[in-house]
C-alpha cells in the first residue's frame, strides 16, 4: 500500500496540488457547516448555538412516525417520486435521441431551443397555467374536451388527476433541459463504428440499439443513480401549490407536510430531522444502486 | 453523411419519417404554453384571467413591459448578474474540471475515498443558517465574492464531468501523453480538453444558467441594493404589483395594479429569459460529432 | 398554586425593574422620552415598495420628538425570518425587532433562552396607553400572554369593526334591481336569491354562466356554518367553538350544526349558486368574475380587488340572516410579534416609551397620516386622506402604496400600533366596507377567541393529532360539498367515527385546558 502511495504521489504530485482547491472548497463551504445537522437531535435554541441545545435524541423521528397519516405521506411521496422518475428520466433520453437522428440542423436547432425554455419559468408560472388551462369554466382543455362533446373535468379538484397533471407538466418543463447532458454524450460517441455499421449493411434502428445506445449507457447510468438521489426529497413548491382540499389523500408528501408544521411553529429542528431521514434514506438508495450499477457496467459514482 | 441518403433502405427512410413525425409532434406540445407565455406578456390582462387568451394576444398592449423597463434598477440587475454570471462560471469551469480530471485517473491513490467524500454532500448539507455562519465569519457577506465562492463547485457537475473523462475519452491517448514526457496538467489541457469541448459547453451552461437564475442567496447574502441581481430586481417588480403582499389594500389604484400583475408575470419571465435563450444556440455548436477522431489522427 | 407563584413572580421582578429604573434617562411621560439623546438599533421588515425607513417623512420628526436616534437595518420582508433566525443564532441581534411579524412559537422559544425580554413588568409604567386598551380589551391580553405569563411583544391591534372583520358582504346592485330582488333576512329567502341570481339571467347573455356567491371554501363553510351557529367563537377558531346547549368547547366540523349546514351547501353547490369551482378559487377568480358580469356577492375585506367600473355594481350588506352567526370576525389584536425588545437591548423602559405613543388616536394618525397640512387632511366627514401634493405621485408606474411609504412605515403590516377610526389609512376604512361591517357588526359572536397560545405539551399534541385531523375534517366536508361523498346517515357516522379514532377527544380536553386559561385572562369565564 505504502509503495503504491508513493508511485501515485510521484506520478501525479501535480494533480494533487490542483486537487487542493476542490478539497478546501468542500471543507469549508459544505463539510463545516454540517455541525448544524445535529439540530436534528436537539432542542434547537438559537441563542444556545448547536452544541448546548437540550440533546432529545430521536424525540423528532418519533413524533413524526406517531402521526396518523406519517405512513401515508411517506407512501405519497415515494409513489409520486417514483413516478416521475419514470417519465421524466427515459424522455429527455428519447429527444436526445431522436434529434440525433434528425439531419435538418436548423429544425434540430429549433427543437432544441424550444424544449431547453421551460426551464426558465417559475414553479408559480407553471401551476398557475395549468390552473387556467385546466379550468372547467374557461380552461383550453376543457374546450378541447367540449368540441368532442365531453363533459368538462375540474382536473384540480380530481384526486386521479393529480399524479398524472404534476408529472405531465414536469415532464414538459424538464425534457428538452435534461437532454442536453445526453446530447453532448452522443457527440462523443466513435464515429468510426458508425462507419463500420455501414459497410455490414446495418440499418438505423439496428445502429441506434447496437451503437447508439450502449455508448452514451456510462452517461445513463450515472444520471440514474443520480436521480435516485432524489427520490425521497420531492420539492415543495409545486405540490404545495397543486395541492386541494379534494386532492390531499395523495398531494400531501413529506416536503408539503414539513411546511405545514412549519407555519404551526417554526419548528427548525423538526424540519430538519425530517430532512435528514429524508437524506438518509437517499443516500442509502444511492449506495445501493450504485453498488448494482458498479457489478453490471462498471459504472459508479465513486 | 450524404452517401447514406442515396443507399437508404426503405426500413431506414420509414425510420427517419418517423423521427421528424415524433420530433414535431413533441415541438408543438412544447412550444404552445411558451407561445402563451409571450402572448400574455403583451396581453390585455383581463383576457387572461377570464381565459379569453387562446394563442395570440386579443389586446394587444405593453404596459407590462414598461412596467418591468421603466426601473432603472433594471439595467443594474443585468450588469451585476452579467459579472456574477460570467466570473462564477469561470471559477466554476476551473475549479470542477481540474476536480473532475484528477478524480477520473484511476490509479491515483485516494481517489475513492475523496469521491465519496464529495458525494456525500449531494445528500447531506448544514443547511442555511449554519451555512450563513460560516460565510459570515469568513467576511463575505456584501461582497462580490459571496455571489461566486459558496457554490464554485457542484457535486453533481463534477461526479458528470468526471464521468465523461472517464468513459469518453479514450484512454489510450492519455497514456500515450504520458509516455511522451507530457506532465498530467499539460495532459489536461492539451490532450483530454480539447476533446472534450461538449462537456465543458454542457457545464458552462448549467453553471451559467445556475447563476443567471440565482435569486435567494442574494436576497440573504447580500445588503446593498447597488449589488443586487436581476432576478431579485424582477421579484421586487412582482411583489409591488401583488396585493397579496400588502396586507391592507389601498383602493385607489391597487386594482389596476393587481391586474398589470397577471401579465407582468409573463413580461418579467421574457426579459429574464431572453439573454439565455439568445446565448444557448451558441453553446449548441460545441455538440458536434467526430471531435475525437481528428484528435486521435493528429 | 401555580398562578400564586407566577403572580409573586411577576411582582418580585416588578420591583427589581422598578428600582432599575430609577438609575435611567427616561423621562415620566410625554416628549421628549428621554433626558439625553440615546440610539437604538432596530431591524424591521421592509416589504418592495417601501424604500429605506429613514427615509421617510415621519422617522426623523420623531427622532426629533422622542429624543431617540433608530439606526434603520431594513431587510426585505422575503428572507425576514431567514435574517432573524441568523441574527439571533449569532448573537448579533439588534435592540428591537420592528414589523417583523415572529410567530408566537418563536417568541416564546426565544423568550425561553432569554433572547428577547419579558415586557410583562414594563408595561404598565412605560406603556401605558397600550397597558390601558389591553385591560379595556382583555382578548389583547390573552393572545400576548404566554402560558407562564409572560409578555414578549407587543401587537398589531385592530381596533375598528371593518378593520376586525376581515369577510364583509356585498351584493350585485345592477342584478338585485333587474331581478327585482331583496337583500334575504331569512334562509329560505336567502336559497331563493341566489336561485335567481343564478337562474334568471340577470347578465342577460343568455347562458347559465352567473355565479351567485363565490369564495375560498374555508370562507364559504365560516359563512354558511354561521347560518346554523357554527363559528360562534370567531374567524380564529375556525375548527373549535361552543356547545351553546351544553356549554362545552366542540369539534366544529363534528356538530350536528355542521352536518345540515352541509346539507344545505351541497344543494346549492349542486345548482351552481356557490361557485363549482370554489376548490381552487383565489383572488384573481374574483376580479375575473366580476369583470366579465358573472358574480352576484362578494365577501371581501374591501372592494380593492374589483376593476372600478365593476365595484361600482356592488353595495354593502345591510344586515344578515336572522339569528345567524357571522364568524369572520377577528378578536382586537391582528398578529404578534410587530415590536420585541432583544436582551442586547440597555434601556427597555425608553423602548417602550418610544413605541408606546403608537397606541393613542394621536399616534395612530402620527404613524399612518404623518403631520397635518404637511403630509395629509381632514376631510369633512372625519376621514383622512394624504394631500392632493402626494396622492398627484399616484401614476400608471407609481402604486399608491409605493407613494404613501414616503410618509410612513405602514404598508406591509404587522404594525406597532392601533387599525382604528380614523387614523388607520388601510382600504378597510372606506365608505363600502364601512357599512357592510357596520350592519353586520350585530351579527358577530359576542365572545372572540383570541390566536391561542400554547404550551411546549400542548403545541406538540395541537401540530399533530389537532393538524391531522384538522386536514381530514376539512377535506371530507369538501367531499360532502361537492357530492364527492354522499351525504347520509352512514357516510356522516363513518366520518365521525373516524374522527373519533383520530383524537378527537384527546384535541377537546387539550383545547377545554387552553380555552379556560384564556377566558380567565378575558373574564368572560
Amino acid at each position: 500500500m505504502l509503495k503504491s502511495i508513493q508511485r501515485s504521489g510521484r506520478k501525479y504530485w501535480d494533480l494533487y496540488l490542483l486537487l487542493i482547491p476542490t478539497a478546501v472548497y468542500f471543507v469549508i463551504f459544505k463539510y463545516l457547516p454540517m455541525i448544524g445537522l445535529q439540530i436534528a437531535f436537539r432542542d434547537y435554541m438559537p441563542r444556545l448555538g448547536y452544541w448546548d441545545s437540550p440533546w432529545l435524541g430521536l424525540d423528532y423521528f418519533r413524533r413524526f412516525f406517531s402521526f396518523y397519516s406519517s405512513w401515508r405521506i411517506i407512501l405519497n411521496t415515494l409513489t409520486l417520486s417514483a413516478l416521475n422518475l419514470l417519465f421524466t428520466f427515459p424522455l429527455p433520453i428519447l429527444l436526445a435521441l431522436l434529434l440525433n437522428e434528425m439531419r435538418a440542423a436548423g429544425y434540430k436547432k429549433l427543437i432544441q431551443t424550444v424544449t431547453y425554455a421551460p426551464h426558465f419559468l417559475s414553479t408559480v408560472v407553471i401551476v398557475g397555467m395549468i390552473t387556467a388551462f385546466c379550468s372547467p369554466s374557461s380552461g383550453v382543455v376543457n374546450s378541447i374536451i367540449k368540441i368532442f362533446g365531453g363533459e368538462p373535468i375540474y382536473f384540480m379538484a380530481k384526486r386521479e388527476w393529480f399524479r398524472p397533471l404534476y408529472v405531465i407538466s414536469e415532464v414538459w418543463s424538464t425534457m428538452g433541459w435534461n437532454s442536453i447532458i445526453f446530447l453532448s454524450a452522443l457527440t462523443g460517441v466513435d464515429q468510426q463504428m458508425y462507419e463500420a455499421a455501414r459497410i455490414d449493411g446495418a440499418s438505423r434502428w439496428q445502429t441506434l440499439w447496437r451503437i447508439t445506445l450502449p455508448s452514451i449507457l456510462p452517461t445513463i447510468s450515472i444520471m440514474l443513480i443520480i436521480n435516485c438521489g432524489h427520490v425521497m426529497s420531492l420539492g415543495f413548491e409545486k405540490v404545495y401549490l397543486m395541492q386541494t382540499d379534494l386532492n390531499i389523500d395523495v398531494s400531501r408528501v413529506i416536503s408539503t407536510f414539513v411546511y405545514e408544521q412549519g407555519i404551526l411553529a417554526t419548528q427548525t429542528s423538526y424540519a430538519s430531522a425530517i430532512g435528514l431521514m429524508n437524506s438518509l434514506v437517499n443516500f442509502i438508495l444511492v449506495i445501493s444502486v450504485n453498488w448494482i450499477s458498479k457489478k453490471l457496467s462498471e459504472v459508479s459514482l465513486w | 453523411m450524404v452517401s447514406t441518403r442515396i443507399n437508404e433502405s426503405r426500413g431506414d427512410r420509414a425510420f427517419g419519417a418517423a423521427v421528424y413525425i415524433v420530433a414535431t409532434v413533441i415541438l408543438l406540445i412544447v412550444a404552445y404554453p411558451l407561445i402563451y407565455v409571450v402572448s400574455a406578456s403583451f396581453s390585455d390582462p383581463l383576457d387572461i384571467l377570464t381565459g379569453k387568451l387562446i394563442l395570440f394576444p386579443k389586446h394587444v398592449q405593453f404596459r407590462a413591459y414598461r412596467a418591468v423597463l421603466v426601473s432603472k434598477d433594471v439595467l443594474l440587475g443585468y450588469r451585476n448578474t452579467i459579472l456574477y454570471s460570467v466570473a462564477g462560471t469561470v471559477i466554476n469551469i476551473v475549479l470542477t474540471t481540474s476536480g473532475a480530471y484528477c478524480l477520473s485517473r484511476r490509479d491515483m491513490y485516494g481517489r475513492t475515498a475523496i469521491t465519496f467524500m464529495i458525494s456525500f454532500t449531494m445528500f447531506f448539507s448544514g443547511g442555511m443558517i449554519p451555512t450563513y455562519i460560516v460565510i459570515k465569519n469568513l467576511n463575505l457577506l456584501n461582497t462580490f465574492w459571496v455571489m461566486v465562492l459558496p457554490g464554485a463547485i457542484s457535486a453533481t457537475n463534477l461526479l458528470i464531468m468526471r464521468n465523461y473523462f472517464q468513459h469518453s475519452v479514450p484512454q489510450e491517448i492519455i497514456e500515450a501523453a504520458y509516455m511522451d514526457g507530457c506532465s498530467n496538467v499539460g495532459t489536461l489541457i492539451r490532450v483530454v480538453l480539447p476533446v472534450s469541448k461538449s462537456i465543458v459547453a454542457v457545464m458552462v451552461i448549467f453553471y451559467l444558467v445556475g447563476h443567471w437564475n440565482s435569486y435567494f442567496s442574494a436576497m440573504l447574502y447580500l445588503n446593498d441594493r447597488s449589488r443586487y441581481t436581476l432576478q431579485v430586481f424582477l421579484r421586487e417588480i412582482l411583489i409591488k404589483n401583488d396585493l397579496g403582499d400588502m396586507g391592507a389594500g389601498s383602493e385607489s389604484s391597487s386594482v389596476e395594479m393587481t391586474l398589470l400583475y397577471e401579465s407582468l408575470k409573463f413580461a418579467v419571465i421574457v426579459v429574464a429569459t431572453l439573454p439565455m435563450m439568445l446565448f444557448y444556440p451558441f453553446m449548441q455548436r460545441y455538440f458536434v460529432k467526430g471531435v475525437m477522431m481528428g484528435s486521435i489522427k493528429g | 398554586m401555580k398562578k400564586l407563584v407566577s403572580l409573586l413572580l411577576a411582582l418580585i421582578l416588578l420591583c427589581g425593574c422598578a428600582a432599575l429604573a430609577d438609575a435611567g434617562i427616561v423621562t415620566a411621560s410625554g416628549f421628549p422620552v428621554v433626558t439625553e439623546p440615546i440610539t437604538f438599533t432596530v431591524m424591521a421588515s421592509q416589504s418592495a415598495i417601501q424604500p429605506d425607513f429613514s427615509t421617510m417623512v415621519i422617522i426623523p420628526v420623531y427622532d426629533e420628538m422622542t429624543g431617540i436616534k433608530i439606526d434603520w437595518q431594513c431587510v426585505a420582508s422575503s428572507v425576514r425570518s431567514e435574517k432573524i433566525s441568523a441574527a439571533v443564532t449569532s448573537s448579533e441581534m439588534p435592540d428591537i425587532f420592528f414589523k417583523c411579524n415572529i410567530s408566537a412559537a418563536n417568541l416564546q422559544k426565544y423568550g425561553a433562552q432569554g433572547a428577547i425580554v419579558d415586557l410583562a413588568p414594563y408595561l404598565e409604567e412605560y406603556a401605558p396607553n397600550f397597558w390601558a386598551y389591553a385591560q379595556e380589551n382583555p382578548d389583547v391580553l390573552a393572545a400576548v400572554t404566554t402560558p407562564d405569563g409572560q409578555i414578549y411583544s407587543l401587537p398589531a391591534i385592530a381596533d375598528a369593526p371593518a378593520t376586525r372583520m376581515n369577510k364583509k358582504l356585498y351584493y350585485n346592485k345592477v342584478w338585485m334591481d333587474k331581478l327585482g330582488l331583496e337583500q334575504p333576512t331569512t334562509l329560505d329567502e336567502l336559497y331563493d336569491f341566489l336561485y335567481a341570481m343564478r337562474y334568471n339571467d340577470p347578465n342577460g347573455n343568455g347562458e347559465i354562466d352567473e355565479v351567485p356567491m363565490s369564495e375560498t371554501t374555508g370562507t364559504l363553510f365560516q359563512v354558511f356554518g354561521g347560518l346554523f351557529g357554527v363559528g360562534n367563537r370567531g374567524t380564529h377558531s375556525s375548527y373549535y367553538d361552543m356547545d351553546t346547549e351544553t356549554g362545552m368547547v366542540r369539534y366544529s366540523y363534528t356538530s350536528d350544526a355542521f352536518r345540515e349546514c352541509l346539507e344545505f351547501m351541497h344543494k346549492c353547490y349542486e345548482e351552481g349558486l356557490i361557485d363549482q369551482e370554489c376548490i381552487t378559487a383565489k383572488d384573481s377568480r374574483y376580479t375575473a368574475l366580476a369583470a366579465q358580469d358573472q358574480l352576484g356577492c362578494y365577501f371581501a375585506t374591501n372592494l380593492a380587488l374589483l376593476a372600478a367600473k365593476d365595484a361600482e355594481n356592488f353595495v354593502p350588506a345591510e344586515g344578515w340572516i336572522e339569528g345567524a352567526v357571522w364568524p369572520t370576525m377577528r378578536s382586537h389584536l391582528h398578529s404578534v410579534g410587530a415590536f420585541v425588545v432583544t436582551s442586547k437591548c440597555e434601556n427597555v423602559e425608553a423602548a417602550l416609551r418610544w413605541v408606546d405613543y403608537f397606541y393613542t388616536d394621536e399616534g395612530v394618525t402620527f404613524y399612518h397620516y404623518g403631520i397635518e397640512g404637511q403630509t395629509y387632511v381632514k376631510n369633512e366627514d372625519g376621514s383622512l386622506s394624504f394631500t392632493p401634493e402626494i396622492l398627484a405621485q399616484v401614476t400608471g408606474d407609481k402604486s399608491y402604496d409605493e407613494v404613501v411609504s414616503q410618509v410612513g412605515p405602514y404598508c406591509g403590516g404587522n404594525n406597532p400600533t392601533m387599525m382604528s377610526w380614523p387614523g388607520y389609512a388601510g382600504a378597510e376604512l372606506s365608505p363600502i366596507p364601512m357599512a357592510s361591517a357596520e350592519a353586520i357588526l350585530p351579527y358577530t359572536p359576542d365572545v372572540i377567541w383570541p390566536i391561542f397560545t400554547y404550551t411546549d405539551e400542548e403545541l406538540k399534541i395541537v401540530n399533530s393529532t389537532g393538524s391531522d385531523l384538522n386536514t381530514y375534517a376539512k377535506k371530507t366536508a369538501v367531499e360532502f360539498l361537492t357530492g364527492e361523498r354522499e351525504l347520509n346517515d352512514e357516510e356522516w357516522s363513518a366520518f365521525l367515527a373516524q374522527c373519533d379514532e383520530m383524537g378527537v377527544a384527546q384535541m377537546l380536553e387539550v383545547m377545554e385546558g387552553v380555552i379556560d386559561r384564556v377566558e380567565a385572562i378575558m373574564g368572560t369565564r
